[in-house]
């Protein structure tokens, strides 16, 4: 594969997990483990720009390696991240895909509110809880906005056209 | 420091696991959930209660047989059987009960017990040439009870003593937990026959609800109650309520009530007498209070039709 | 790009705020807030029932699966004070006073739920 293709996932992926890491250190109330979803700023961008397959490979890296430098792998924390992350990615590709209504923006309030949804659910099976779900409707507004701030910054970087001309310059 | 910290910190766990104390556990006995709330005592004591539960389940059991001489094994011989002491004393309780004033107590109506069970759950009246049937093989049957815990049975009627062997289960829990100076507790057989202690407050009342009433509850200590509440377990044809429990005299299946409540301080009694009452009418129920010094609820349609005068009936 | 999608993507957010603030006020609406009790679980078994409704101020200590957690009861509200988790994410949720809205130290696997009282001891029948 192209080296500069490569070298722009690997950036793309590092940005992801210093972003992951750096949310988890935002306390999350109610339930312990539920994040923002910065981090899918860059997901976001892999996806527009790159494509399905390199969007869930930097999906995927961001979850396993930043459970590694925080050292929680295969903890609570890391399955409610994996399923979040990837029920999140599911749907904003289903978006992408087919439903074309709507723009980076849309997508990214989707993706948001998927990421806690599955986050919550891990939960409810984990801790053996229903009661847990009572905090969705809280952190479901929490992930709308965050949701909102994501696609915009998503938005203002696609639209530079920082990547593109990245792209077009060295090929891939 | 650190050495103080560490003694410290299992103290304070000592101190503070004695402010709210429930040992519980749940069992299912006697086909349904028996559950056994201690507010005293360990969970050794909830063994040894379960423990009771255990045996008399399967003592009383005319279902199946079980690794001990029990109703069943006695139901399918005419030969002479020995059985564990608790059995012998609880077959010689559920026959000499009607002259507790359980009149319709009948221990021998198993098997038309269980013919009427399987007729409803058909959705079918049983025939009166099967009941007759039955009631004569009832007429013919007796229990022969001999020396050294020998019982033999004469005659093809199966007894059951589903209808008191609950109550009795809970007097030798009350005597288990005399014994070991234990006066706070709730247990709770299959919502049926409750046995109460007294509550860690200060009037150490327990609120009972009443499950055939809307909203009612009746406050207790120290005592057993029972209820038949047929109108969890009612089938309807034809507009007529057909319930579990059979009037031995007639073979009839129809009560004259929904639910006969009996507050008593004897388990097996108020546990027959519930099931009894339900074909008593009001004037004999009040005279069997009298005598038996127990106190009843008689309810029908969600209603009460009589209630003792030492019991306050509440609402929520 | 394009304004249709823009104007989508707003219909859709508020849309979604609408849910959820719907959601979160049914929520408020049918949590009890009276006659509490609080059972605290360590993984599936309760180890403490405590009486909110007597308001009384107390403390519990819990055995969990990586240490002690401190809870203490404070006028009909509960909260974990104490606990050695990494994120002390149960800590911060601080007293709680009505129910529907569990505390959970993931860490230690202790959650309170906050029950309404049942109001009788047993039923019959």
């Amino acid at each position: 594969m192209n080296v500069h293709k490569i070298t722009l996932i690997a950036i793309l992926t590092a940005a992801a997990i210093v972003l992951a890491i750096v949310e988890s250190f935002i306390p999350s109330i109610g339930i312990p483990g539920v994040r923002l979803g910065l981090a899918n700023i860059l997901i976001l961008i892999t996806l527009y720009e790159l494509g399905i397959l390199e969007a869930i490979f930097v999906n995927l890296c961001r979850v396993i390696l930043a459970s590694f430098i925080r050292g929680t792998f295969l903890s609570m924390g890391f399955l409610m991240s994996f399923t979040g992350a990837f029920l999140s990615l599911g749907v904003m590709i289903l978006f992408y895909l087919f439903i074309k209504q709507f723009s980076v923006l849309g997508v990214s309030v989707i993706g948001s509110i998927f990421h806690v949804i599955g986050q919550i659910i891990v939960a409810i099976f984990y801790l053996g809880t229903p009661y847990v779900i009572f905090y969705l409707p809280f952190i479901a507004i929490f992930a709308i906005i965050t949701g909102v701030i994501v696609g915009i910054v998503s938005r203002i970087i696609i639209k530079s056209g920082v990547i593109k001309k990245q792209r077009e310059k060295y090929n891939f | 420091m650190m050495k103080r910290l560490l003694l410290f910190i299992p103290l304070l766990t000592l101190i503070s696991c004695s402010q709210t104390k429930i040992v519980n556990s749940k069992i299912f006995c006697f086909d349904t959930m028996i559950n056994i709330n201690l507010y005293e005592g360990d969970s050794g004591n909830l063994k040894d209660i379960e423990g009771i539960f255990t045996r008399y389940d399967k003592l009383s059991d005319n279902y199946r047989s079980r690794d001990v001489h029990n109703v069943y094994t006695i139901n399918h011989t005419n030969e002479e059987v020995v059985v564990d002491n608790g059995l012998y004393n609880l077959l010689n309780k559920a026959f000499s009960v009607k002259n507790e004033g359980a009149a319709y107590f009948d221990p021998l109506c198993g098997s038309l017990s269980k013919k009427w069970k399987e007729s409803l759950e058909k959705g079918e009246v049983l025939s009166d040439e099967i009941i007759n049937e039955e009631l004569e093989k009832m007429h013919v049957s007796s229990i022969e009870f001999n020396e050294n815990n020998k019982i033999k049975r004469l005659g093809e009627a199966e007894i059951d003593v589903g209808g008191i062997a609950k109550g009795y289960a809970l007097d030798e829990v009350y005597t288990y937990l005399k014994n070991k100076d234990i006066s706070h507790y709730l247990v709770n057989a299959g919502s049926s026959s409750i046995l109460v202690g007294e509550k860690n407050n200060k009037s150490g009342l327990f609120s009972i609800g009443i499950n055939d009433l809307t909203n009612a509850y009746i406050e207790l200590k120290n005592c057993f109650v029972s209820t038949s509440g047929v109108s969890t377990q009612g089938v309807k044809i034809n507009d007529v309520t057909y319930s579990h429990i059979i009037n031995p005299v007639t073979g009839s299946a129809i009560n004259n009530y929904d639910a006969v409540i009996v507050i008593s301080d004897k388990g097996y009694l108020g546990d027959a007498l519930s099931t009894s009452m339900m074909m008593n009418s009001v004037d004999e129920i009040k005279e069997i209070e009298e005598i038996q010094n127990v106190k009843t609820i008689v309810i029908k349609d969600k209603k009460i039709v009589y209630s003792n005068k030492d019991i306050e009936v509440k609402y929520h | 790009m394009d304004k249709k999608k823009l104007r989508n993507d707003i219909f859709l957010i508020a849309a979604l705020l609408l849910i959820a603030t719907i959601a979160l006020i049914i929520f408020s609406f049918s949590s009890i807030k009276k006659n509490l009790i609080a059972k605290v679980y360590v993984q599936n078994d309760v180890k403490e029932v405590i009486d909110l409704s007597k308001k009384e101020e107390n403390d519990y200590f819990v055995q969990g699966t990586h240490g002690e957690v401190h809870i203490h009861t404070y006028n009909g509200g509960i909260a974990i004070v104490e606990s050695n988790c990494p994120h002390q994410d149960c800590v911060h949720m601080g007293y709680v006073y009505e129910s529907n809205k569990p505390i959970i130290c993931a860490y230690n696997e202790v959650y309170i739920i906050i029950e309404g009282k049942s109001l009788n001891d047993a039923e019959l029948g």
